[in-house]
């Protein structure tokens, strides 16, 4: 009995394989947002005795996320183990945002003269990396699917999110909103569009053997 | 392919993470002008301060009290800025912090410029670790009130010992008669006025500025014609250790109390301070101390006390561990210590020594939401109450 539910388990995981590989399907298209986000200041340092000493960072907070909801089995069982930079740069995280796969190890480096102290509270990863200075990186090791907010404990206006997924079919926007999520392997899938800690939209979308879909998104 | 697992987005539970408004300022922009606010909550709660260790010139206990804090800053271009901040406790009448005008006149050197109420150049506590402490209390020098007033003055000697340990509510002959507290030898609850300048060049912060009060006994508007002088120089390694030194004198007592007095007339009643500090940061850990001497020209109705330098020391030594995501522990040990003068029954310090040791915990339940307990253990070398033992929580958030 257990010999054959294997058997099964195996024979469909081959098929779905065979069924993915090869597939050239893409989702792509634009995220349009409704106004820019405002540019993130600091909160007044009524204590200090003059401005900061350098520049801050202007965050590009238009960025978003474009992910299927649900994914085919066998892209649960990919797992990619590479490592990605998060940057600490002109008091600010750059990128603000970074999309993962679980496994992936984000090293924050500190390119700014003064300390920074990178910590998260999510769910998904907490961690507190303690104080460190410039030239110096610490990395985590994201182990669990979620949004993870980060923040420096000294700069409080310093904030990024990692979003941790437990498959690859999600993607990034560039400067123009445009997206492209490809090798999806062919089914009914609800897409979303994510932006600034919120999942903003959802379509639904068919997606056919060596087609691509174009998919566009309008953020409130 | 429908072997699809729903991804519950195995992936996103995104409730926990709320738009970036949430916890960083967007700043309102009108034209030329950009408007950034931000401010605070807490609510400390403890038992009865009836022995007064934690009492501050407000009357009320630093570990009793409901703070709101509103804060503001409006740039006026790249060189111009004014800031604001205002505070209400228990719920009372908001009174106003902090308001000044900032300003960067050459964009390519951190050198400012700032004039109103300002923060003081002098030590560290106010600006570097007054928000960030996972403690409640404050180090003793910025808040415990002395036995010496700006207002009204002991006749002598003896007149002064009687009072020893008693800051928190204290009255003599000569000037106010009414009861009220004494000075702290620096005041963290209220800023000078006004002008001072910082130039940050590499390694080296070196600030000055000219107010109206002192450390003890800031003003908005000069009573005696003696502005005070005072400066900070400080150094910072690349490895996490700042240090700086700072200086400050001024007049502190009223000229028009100076002028009651034949015997004081024509004479300076300055408070002179020297101070040392530094911060060490490493990983997890935060080593900071703070050592200071305060001298104030005695006010009297008579010699020998009248003129004499009062003088009084302050060390505070504070440890700062995060051993978890979200858990903060500390400790600070304070010693505030008085000089001698010549009583009746020979030498004895003006006021009478306190010692603080303080323990606590954070416990961070957002960035911006803390939860305290502290145990403070507070010791006085005179005076009616000699011990103080206090737990203490606390609620604060910032938006």
């Amino acid at each position: 009995m257990v010999l054959t539910r294997v058997a099964a388990a195996t024979l469909a995981w081959l098929v779905a394989a065979v069924a993915g590989a090869g597939s050239h399907s893409m989702i792509s298209g634009r995220v349009e947002l409704h106004g820019d986000p405002p540019p993130v200041a600091p909160r007044p340092r009524v204590a200090a005795l003059g401005m900061p000493p350098g520049p801050i960072e202007v965050v590009d907070r238009r960025q978003a996320v474009v992910y299927l909801e649900e994914a085919p089995r066998r892209a649960f069982e990919e797992s990619e183990r590479g490592h990605v930079v998060l940057d600490q740069r002109n008091e600010s995280f750059l990128p603000h945002v970074l999309a993962i796969t679980v496994g992936t190890t984000v090293d924050f480096v500190n390119s700014d003269a003064l300390y920074h102290n990178v910590f998260s509270l999510s769910k998904a990863k907490r961690f507190d990396l303690g104080r460190y200075p410039r030239g110096q990186r610490k990395s985590v090791l994201f182990d669990s699917p979620g949004v993870v907010r980060v923040f420096c404990e000294i700069h409080s206006h310093m904030s990024a999110f990692i979003l941790v997924f437990a498959h690859r079919y999600f993607a990034l926007t560039q400067s123009d909103g445009r997206y492209r999520i490809e090798d999806v392997p062919p089914g009914n899938y609800t897409v979303v569009a994510w932006h600034e800690g919120e999942s903003r939209a959802s379509r639904s979308v068919e997606v056919r053997p060596n087609e691509s879909v174009e998919l566009d998104f309008v953020l409130p | 392919m429908r072997g699809r697992l729903v991804a519950i987005l195995s992936v996103l539970p995104l409730a926990e993470a709320l738009p970036a408004p949430a916890d960083a300022a967007e700043p309102i922009r009108i034209g030329f002008f950009q408007l950034t606010l931000g401010g605070d909550v807490s609510g400390s709660l403890a038992g009865k301060d009836s022995v007064r260790f934690n009492e501050t010139e407000y009357g009320r206990s630093l570990l009793r009290v409901l703070r709101l804090g509103l804060c503001g800053e409006l740039k006026m271009g790249a060189h111009l800025a004014v800031l604001a901040e205002t505070r209400s406790e228990n719920l009372e009448a908001p009174r106003l912090y902090a308001l000044y005008l900032r300003a960067r006149p050459w964009q390519n050197h951190a050198f400012d410029v700032q004039a109103g109420m300002v923060p003081p150049v002098f030590g560290a506590f106010v600006r570097r670790y007054g928000t960030d402490s996972a403690l409640i209390g404050y180090p003793l020098a910025y808040h415990y009130p002395t036995l010496l007033r700006p207002d009204s003055f002991p006749r002598d000697v003896p007149n002064l010992l009687r009072w020893r340990g008693s800051g928190w509510r204290v009255r003599y002959p000569v000037g106010s008669h009414e009861y009220d507290h004494g000075l702290p030898l620096i005041t963290a609850l209220r800023w000078d006025t006004g002008i001072q300048a910082r130039l940050v060049a590499g390694s080296w912060q070196l600030s000055g500025a000219v107010t109206q009060g002192t450390l003890s006994n800031p003003l908005v508007r000069d009573d005696n014609g003696s502005k005070q002088l005072s400066s900070r120089i400080a150094w910072r390694s690349s490895r996490g250790l700042e240090a700086g030194v700072s200086f400050a004198r001024g007049g502190y007592v009223s000229q028009e109390i100076v002028d009651r007095l034949p015997a004081a007339r024509g004479r300076d009643f300055r408070q002179q301070a020297v101070g040392l500090d530094f911060e060490q940061d490493w990983g997890h850990w935060i080593l900071r101390g703070e050592g200071m001497w305060s001298g104030w020209d005695a006010v009297a109705a008579t010699p020998p006390l009248l003129g004499t330098r009062l003088s009084a020391g302050a060390v505070t030594l504070e440890a700062r561990f995060r051993p978890w995501p979200g858990v903060t522990l500390a400790a600070r040990y304070d010693q505030l210590a008085f000089g001698d003068v010549l009583g009746p029954d020979g030498p004895a310090s003006w006021d009478a020594p306190v010692s603080r040791l303080e323990v606590g915990a954070g416990y961070a339940l957002r960035h911006n939401l803390t939860l305290k307990v502290s145990y403070q253990r507070n010791r006085r070398d005179g005076g009616s109450f000699q011990r103080g033992d206090f737990v203490a929580v606390q609620g604060s958030a910032w938006f």
